[in-house]
């Protein structure tokens, strides 16, 4: 537990300072480790928050493309990038 | 070139034998050329002598078998398809010429048709099996598909969503920078570089919305690089025609469906090791596919054509022995580089992990880079474990 809540708030501080560093769209998230944020059971690679990657065996479409290691890697941060009036006219 | 136009048929045998004509998009054309130009050389008889015309994808269908009209589909004459009027040609000396195909006094048809898209997925054909009509389909290298936008703008990467609003509502997109249809530019339906972002975003191909069409990948890379607003601007093209313009147009790192982070087709923007291709990050790509009238045992009918997709499609051939590094070289992922694959003909297919039978991705990265990470060999015997040692490089098996 105390290590599930630990690797929330680094979520969240990872997130925060991804969200933050989009704004200009200048390149990499920037993470507390400088590293890539890995989910090792992925949650079949539908579960996952901006910056985050598969870490495993990628056997599904969506854990290959969000497979770690995520070197190089750009955010394009929807949330802020997109008006939410906009966003709900892209379909699903 | 002068004012004068050279006809096509017109260039004479004894200098320009085995003469084929080839019909399709725009996006191979570098590879195209890059293999023409080695037949060109070739001595003697052994020539191969490629015209090649280049309108949009959707023109191979068109030449090869034809719309439909009335119920009857006739194929359409090499230059009586598509706007771009002027074909491509080269010399013994490996050089390109451009000629005028006569489509009048003496119509000529398609020896080969490319497109990188399958049948189906162009307007027309979409119920169509190609096989009744005698073609064949022969799978060549993989090429990425790039979005671009001036080399001057502030702008790294961009997501599938973003993508559908700035195309599908353009002025009124919400997407800034892009935000100025003036700024935007398209292609028509003939076009794979249309039909892949389609299949990227789910905006249909009809409501694409962009200032012009610019028929070509070549025109593309010009309206991109003269945009006055270089941070509105956007076009795609296929990814080998992005490299060799990255002087003038700057390439946008990609965040598809259901993606967490935007990737280049290669590990940087400096790069050309495809790397985000061949692994699965880049998701937007597609398998080159070569087309052509084929016999019973679906060999292509004409024995030139089917010398030239032998070296194109990257087969050990006689005529082309060093067709790998010309595909390498020319921004092309040969099949052995590949870690991933999707359906050749079935269109965008979800990705699935992909072993190769041969695996060359350590010689690919030489070529590509000029620089391995493998151990190099001389026989399997230098290396360790299951790897193999295949053209100078441990390859993993």
């Amino acid at each position: 537990m105390i290590r599930k809540t630990f690797l929330g708030l680094l979520l969240v501080s990872a997130l925060g300072a991804f969200a933050a560093g989009c704004g200009d769209d200048g390149g990499g998230i920037d993470r507390p480790d400088g590293g890539p944020i890995n989910r090792p059971d992925g949650g079949g690679g539908g579960g996952l928050n901006p910056g985050e990657c598969f870490d495993g065996e990628p056997t599904t479409e969506l854990e290959i493309i969000n497979a770690c290691p995520t070197t190089g890697c750009i955010p394009f941060d929807n949330a802020t990038r997109i008006p939410p009036d906009k966003l709900a006219l892209v379909p699903q | 070139m002068g004012l004068a136009q050279t006809v096509c048929q017109e260039l004479p045998d004894d200098e320009y034998p085995n003469k084929i004509y080839g019909v399709g998009g725009s996006a191979a054309t570098p590879l195209i050329s890059s293999i023409a130009r080695e037949f060109a050389k070739l001595p003697g008889d052994q020539r191969v002598t490629i015209i090649w015309h280049d309108p949009g994808a959707g023109h191979a269908m068109h030449s090869l078998i034809g719309q439909e009209v009335d119920g009857v589909r006739t194929p359409a004459p090499v230059g009586t398809s598509g706007a771009v009027q002027q074909a491509r040609y080269w010399d013994s000396n490996g050089n390109e010429h451009r000629c005028s195909v006569d489509t009048l006094s003496n119509p000529v048809l398609a020896d080969f048709g490319y497109m990188a898209a399958p049948p189906q997925d162009i307007n027309g054909y979409e119920d169509l099996d190609i096989a009744t009509f005698g073609i064949g389909a022969f799978v060549g290298p993989v090429s990425g598909w790039s979005l671009i936008t001036h080399i001057d703008s502030n702008q790294n990467a961009i997501s599938a969503e973003a993508l559908y609003l700035v195309y599908g509502y353009a002025d009124n997109s919400g997407v800034a920078p892009w935000t100025q249809k003036r700024w935007l530019f398209g292609r028509n339906y003939t076009s794979a570089a249309l039909l892949a972002w389609v299949a990227a975003t789910g905006l249909p191909a009809e409501s694409f919305q962009f200032h012009e069409d610019v028929q070509t990948n070549s025109a593309m890379v010009t309206a991109v690089a003269n945009a006055e607003v270089p941070n509105a601007s956007l076009g795609f093209v296929s990814t080998e025609v992005a490299d060799r313009n990255r002087g003038q147009v700057k390439t946008l790192a990609f965040q598809a469906k259901g993606q967490t982070c935007a990737y280049y087709p290669d590990s940087t923007p400096t790069s050309f090791d495809k790397k985000n291709i061949r692994d699965g990050h880049y998701w937007n790509w597609a398998y080159h596919i070569f087309y052509a009238p084929v016999n019973g045992s679906g060999v292509p009918s004409n024995p030139l054509v089917a010398r030239f997709f032998d070296a194109i499609t990257g087969k050990t051939n006689p005529d082309v022995p060093h067709n790998l590094d010309l595909i390498i070289d020319e921004g092309t992922i040969p099949d052995c580089a590949m870690r991933v694959s999707r359906d050749p003909l079935g269109g965008y297919t979800p990705l699935a992990s992909y072993a190769p039978e041969e695996p060359c991705g350590c010689y690919f990265d030489f070529v590509a880079t000029g620089e391995s990470t493998c151990d190099e060999c001389a026989t399997t015997e230098d290396c360790s474990g299951d790897q193999v040692c295949r053209r100078g490089f441990c390859e993993e098996w």
